[in-house]
């Protein structure tokens, strides 16, 4: 068991980038208000996404390269198979097939945010106290603020 | 907006006793090694749903009145959402997406998907749970779920 913070960051920043990748093209296949929610939802997980090469940047030597080794400490072994993809979706992009209901693709986004937010939260356990704890915060919320748009979007369906 | 305690521990109560049901009927159809740590994670579902139930039970007559929330706020939102089951759809029965399973792999991949709505879940309402030392147990049982997640995993791992 080893990973280290340069890691996860390196995973968070992936996380987004795919995000942002599933946003625009999932905005591609609908019109209207879900196509401006989609292309404004990929717009912020592209601002995550900098953030965390930000954030990434900013350790240091020993924050970037500290391992977490203890094989009975949970947080880590989950973190560990969630940067190993095992856990969560690494290509949620590649899944849409340009066919989907809008409500099909908010849905699946809802999951996606959801996925995201627990990567997060178990991230934040794991960082370096100085290394943006605060920020992270700033981050979860902002994706809870996506979760909370999209279940708007699905209520306007019906 | 106003939200209960009761009904916020109620529905974690509900999703292990959910939970715990999944794992039994996923155990009928497997043998072996996996029969066992399913037959294994639905007693450790049984001991949440127990926690839960107590965690209600100790519950003060003021813990248990409506707090009152600002609607404008964006967790208290997310709140609700949770709470109607418009985030999580704990209301849904998870024997009838097993049913859909036709291979360990599809009933395992489905196990994780569980979990990690339950971790997500626990992990959203529990500033929101009266009691700093139920919030701590509240994090021991997310730390025991998402130790199911990388068991659930692992053995996911072994079919490929």
């Amino acid at each position: 068991m080893k990973f280290n913070a340069d890691e996860m960051f390196e995973m968070a920043e992936q996380i987004e980038r795919n995000g942002a990748a599933f946003y625009k093209k999932a905005a591609e296949s609908v019109e209207g208000n879900a196509e401006q929610l989609f292309l404004d939802l990929a717009a912020k997980e592209e601002d995550h996404e900098k953030t965390f090469a930000a954030m990434r940047g900013e350790l240091t030597e020993a924050e970037r390269f500290s391992s977490t080794r203890d094989p009975d400490n949970e947080a880590a072994m989950f973190l560990q198979h969630a940067v190993d993809g095992e856990v969560f979706d690494a290509d949620p992009a590649g899944d849409l097939s340009g066919q989907e209901t809008v409500e099909q693709i908010l849905r699946y986004a809802l999951g996606r945010e959801k996925d995201t937010i627990v990567f997060f939260q178990s991230m934040k356990e794991m960082v370096p106290k100085q290394s943006g704890k605060e920020k992270l915060d700033g981050i979860i919320a902002q994706e809870v603020g996506h979760i909370v748009d999209i279940i708007t979007q699905l209520k306007e369906l019906k | 907006m106003t939200f209960i305690a009761d009904e916020i521990l109620e529905i974690a109560e509900f999703m292990e006793r959910n939970g715990a049901r999944f794992y039994r009927a996923a155990a009928q159809d497997a043998s072996g090694a996996a029969k066992e740590f399913m037959l294994e994670l639905a007693e450790m579902e049984d001991d949440h749903e127990k926690f839960f139930h107590e965690m209600r039970e100790a519950l003060t007559p003021e813990q248990k009145l409506p707090v009152t929330a600002d609607p404008e706020d964006l967790g208290s939102k997310y709140l609700k959402s949770l709470i109607d089951g418009k985030v999580f759809d704990y209301r849904g029965d998870p024997l009838d997406k097993l049913k859909q399973c036709e291979s360990l792999e599809e009933v395992l991949i489905l196990a994780i998907c569980l979990e990690k709505e339950t971790i997500g879940y626990y992990l959203a309402v529990k500033d929101s749970v009266p009691g700093q030392e139920d919030r701590e147990r509240i994090d021991r049982i997310i730390e025991e779920e998402k130790k199911h997640v990388v068991t659930l995993t692992d053995e996911l791992n072994k079919l490929s």
